[in-house]
């Protein structure tokens, strides 16, 4: 009796106590066996990437290139607790050998295997190479050891590559070697890597692993996805993008510049096509660049972030804007501003409330507007300025110039981008001067007094380019995400139709065929810029070499040259605008002035331009328009040549030159 | 008389016994063979069952081994995409482009590129 009775009670505390480990702390008992047997790793998200855009080439496959790749990189951690402690000094030993380690790290890896810990990082970015021998050699040692095979293991990573090498560096960017601690998203440098940042980082998902000598490494399963980084689809086409950088780098090379860069569009889109800069800047190679004082410089997209005095190549819109005051004018009932016929005096230059009169290069007695946009009469532009604002005042003259998009920054998806400076009536200056005084609108019909970006510089050349819309430039076709399951979801996209709809005109058709018709001559015998005619298609084009400014004065010896036009002259299917800055002072027989826009400088914006319209395949508008010593070249047949000739004679008339 | 009686009831008890000996006999081997099928049929589904099981169990073993192999395959792809990227970079290309045995090498003009629709070229495949 007594025998069952305890027998009973017995049962009955088993009872009790299974009740309270299974169901009252079953949770905390499930946990710590988990803890004990388990464990999490991250599963690393790949960060978002750029591609190329291969779409602009008609008639052929259109296939997206990666300007970055993240190639897989090893992280190697150690369960330090797994392993017995007579085997960590051959273990060390094995291991250095293993990953070529010096004495010192080896004496480090050794301190790091005392360390109690169940996860600790032994080394780091690890090839795949490497990745696999250590692997192979650590199974047959763990077997050998009886060692769990997971004591030690690998941690997947991913590292920037760039298979292009230094295409499109500044642009680009990159991340740093070292990712944040706690998130391990990387750290960008600059550029669009870190513009788009949010878009590019993505999140770790986890991955659980058994402690147990019978599972191998890195096959736990995965009880958290990882979030991917979103692709970036950019406007950036590889090979106009290669020719461009080709062609700036021989351009300041043969000028002896500090440096150059050139940039290109598609007037009727935005899209950049190719944003080229020399020096080149090599991601991988960013701490070099960053601890270097004359390298940093080298980082950064001078095209968004230099602005500077544009010169000559403003000159179109002065011209546009007294088109476009005549046009006003008249629909007013009023007397037109100017004549494009007109013969307006140009031996001058003396205006109202400057001290030194403006001066051209040549002395013209009189010009017309073909003749003054060919010769870049700073005194015509100066005359139609004066007449401007003596009929429509100051502020209707600086709000076109701004309707062109200067002075305002474009919004281009890159950081630290430059607004320019566009002077405004009453502001003051931070020295205490006003920004617009009384020969304001004389400098800036010339292109001085005025701070202009490449890009808005381009952007501005794309509203003649078009017929007179300014574009919104952008350097995204589009944005893609792609869920856990695998479908795509596009976050940002500038490819539709009703994008390129909603572009303003800014300047009436009839306005900007006229002034791209005196832009013809620019390229033509008289003009100032034969070297940057396009062998074999049309082109418009406008060059300035404007002074630089050094300590509050222009330098008479530093020059930043520009050539700014596109190309084919109707039609136009791409813009361009190189610039060099610093070119060596000085003349060369057979070039000219070196330090002249349209010598160096042109010939990178005829190289440039031949090469992408090549590439491109489009037929040449000009077959006969080839230079001296081609056998295609046909003066007689070549475009626009009979116009050029008759305007030649014109000015020959006035100006009383008497050529044989 | 009594000894008659109860003579006759013995004699009828033993007939009785005798014939319920005789069922439980038949019954016995019924059943028998009966327990005979159901273990044999338990034993087929046990068997059935633990053979599957061990299907299983292989089949889980060998996930981690052809997960494994599917991320090397997928690493190999990804370092020969970056090889091929490389040597299909545009200066890679621009300066092969350059040598004299690509010197008759042109980009062609777009009027010179005739596009044929897909559906075409699947009509006119031999296949």
């Amino acid at each position: 009796m007594w025998i069952a009775v305890l027998i009973f009670t017995l049962f009955s505390f088993l009872i009790a106590q299974f009740y309270r480990i299974q169901v009252l702390e079953g949770k905390k008992w499930a946990l710590q066996a988990q803890k004990q047997h388990f464990f999490t790793i991250k599963e690393p998200f790949v960060r978002g990437t750029f591609y190329s855009n291969p779409y602009v080439r008609k008639g052929h496959p259109p296939e997206p290139q990666r300007f970055v790749m993240d190639v897989p990189k090893f992280h190697l951690h150690g369960d330090i607790e797994s392993i017995p402690p007579s085997l960590k000094e051959d273990l060390t030993e094995q291991l250095a050998n293993h990953l070529t380690l010096s004495t010192f790290q080896q004496r480090e890896l050794r301190q790091q295997l005392d360390r109690r810990s169940r996860s600790r990082r032994i080394a780091k970015g690890l090839d795949q190479k490497t990745h696999r021998a250590v692997g192979k050699w650590w199974d047959a040692y763990a077997r050998q050891h009886n060692i769990p095979r997971n004591a030690l293991f690998f941690i997947k990573d991913y590292q920037r590559s760039y298979p292009f090498g230094k295409l499109l560096g500044q642009v680009l960017h990159t991340i740093q070697n070292q990712k944040e601690e706690k998130t391990d998203q990387g750290l960008p440098t600059g550029g669009l890597e870190l513009y788009f940042n949010a878009y590019l980082q993505g999140k770790n998902g986890k991955r659980r692993l058994m402690r147990s000598p019978r599972h191998a490494l890195e096959t736990g399963e995965v009880i958290a996805y990882p979030e991917h980084g979103a692709d970036i689809y950019l406007t950036i086409n590889p090979v106009l993008q290669a020719i461009a950088e080709e062609e700036i780098e021989k351009g300041v090379k043969l000028s002896k510049g500090k440096a150059g860069w050139a940039a290109m569009m598609d007037p009727h889109t935005g899209d950049l096509l190719a944003m080229a800069q020399y020096p080149f800047f090599y991601p991988p190679d960013y701490p070099s660049y960053f601890n270097d004082v004359a390298l940093i410089e080298n980082t950064k997209v001078k095209a968004i972030t230099d602005a500077n005095e544009p010169g000559s190549v403003l000159k179109p819109f002065t011209i546009a804007l007294a088109l476009k005051a005549n046009q006003q004018l008249r629909s007013e009932g009023k007397h037109p501003l100017f004549s494009e016929d007109e013969k307006i005096a140009t031996s001058n230059g003396r205006f109202p409330g400057r001290s030194k009169p403006i001066t051209d290069t040549h002395l013209h007695y009189y010009l017309n507007l073909d003749m003054a946009m060919q010769k870049s009469s700073n005194i015509y532009m100066a005359r139609l300025a004066e007449r401007i604002i003596a009929r429509l005042g100051n502020e209707w003259y600086r709000r076109e110039l701004q309707s062109f998009g200067f002075g305002q920054r474009t919004h281009l998806e890159l950081p630290a981008e430059s607004p320019g400076m566009l002077p405004t009536p009453g502001k003051l200056h931070p020295n205490g001067r006003l920004e617009w005084s009384i020969p304001t609108p004389f400098s800036l019909a010339m292109g001085h007094n005025i701070q202009v970006t490449t890009v808005q510089l381009l952007r501005a050349y794309a509203v003649l380019a078009n017929g007179g819309f300014l574009v919104q430039p952008t350097l995204v076709r589009c944005i893609v995400k792609k869920e856990s399951r695998g479908a795509p979801v596009v976050l940002i996209d500038h490819r539709s139709k009703e994008r390129k709809k909603s572009f303003p005109r800014v300047m009436d058709r009839e306005v900007v065929n006229r002034v791209v018709r005196s832009m013809r001559y620019v390229t033509k015998p008289g003009g100032t810029a034969t070297r940057g005619a396009i062998p074999g298609y049309t082109g418009v084009c406008k060059t300035s070499t404007p002074k630089k400014i050094v300590h509050g004065a222009y330098s008479e010896r530093l020059y930043c040259p520009t050539m700014a036009g596109f190309t084919p002259a109707e039609n136009a299917v791409i813009v361009i605008v190189a610039t060099i800055d610093e070119p060596e002072y000085g003349y060369i027989p057979g070039i000219g002035k070196n330090h002249h826009g349209g010598n160096r400088t042109g010939i990178v914006f005829r190289e440039i331009a031949k090469r992408a319209l090549e590439y491109l395949g489009i037929p040449p508008d000009d077959p006969h328009g080839y230079p001296y010593g081609d056998p295609r070249r046909d003066p007689q047949k070549q475009v626009w040549m009979e116009e050029t000739r008759k305007l030649q004679e014109l000015y020959n008339q006035w100006n009383k030159v008497n050529r044989q | 008389m009594q000894y008659v009686k109860k003579y006759f009831r013995k004699k009828s008890y033993e007939k009785e016994s005798l014939s319920f000996l005789c069922i439980a006999t038949v019954s016995n081997r019924e059943l028998f063979v009966r327990l005979l099928i159901c273990l044999s049929f338990a034993g087929l589904l046990l068997y059935k069952y633990i053979d599957k099981l061990n299907g299983l169990t292989e089949l889980r073993l060998s996930i981690p081994l052809l997960e494994r192999e599917l991320k090397d395959i997928q690493e190999e792809n990804l370092e020969r995409q970056y090889a091929i990227d490389c040597f299909e970079s545009p200066l890679h290309l621009m300066e092969l482009a350059r040598k004299p045995e690509f010197g008759h090498l042109k980009y062609p003009s777009i009027d010179t590129i005739i596009l044929l629709p897909e559906a075409r070229l699947e009509e006119d495949s031999p296949d």
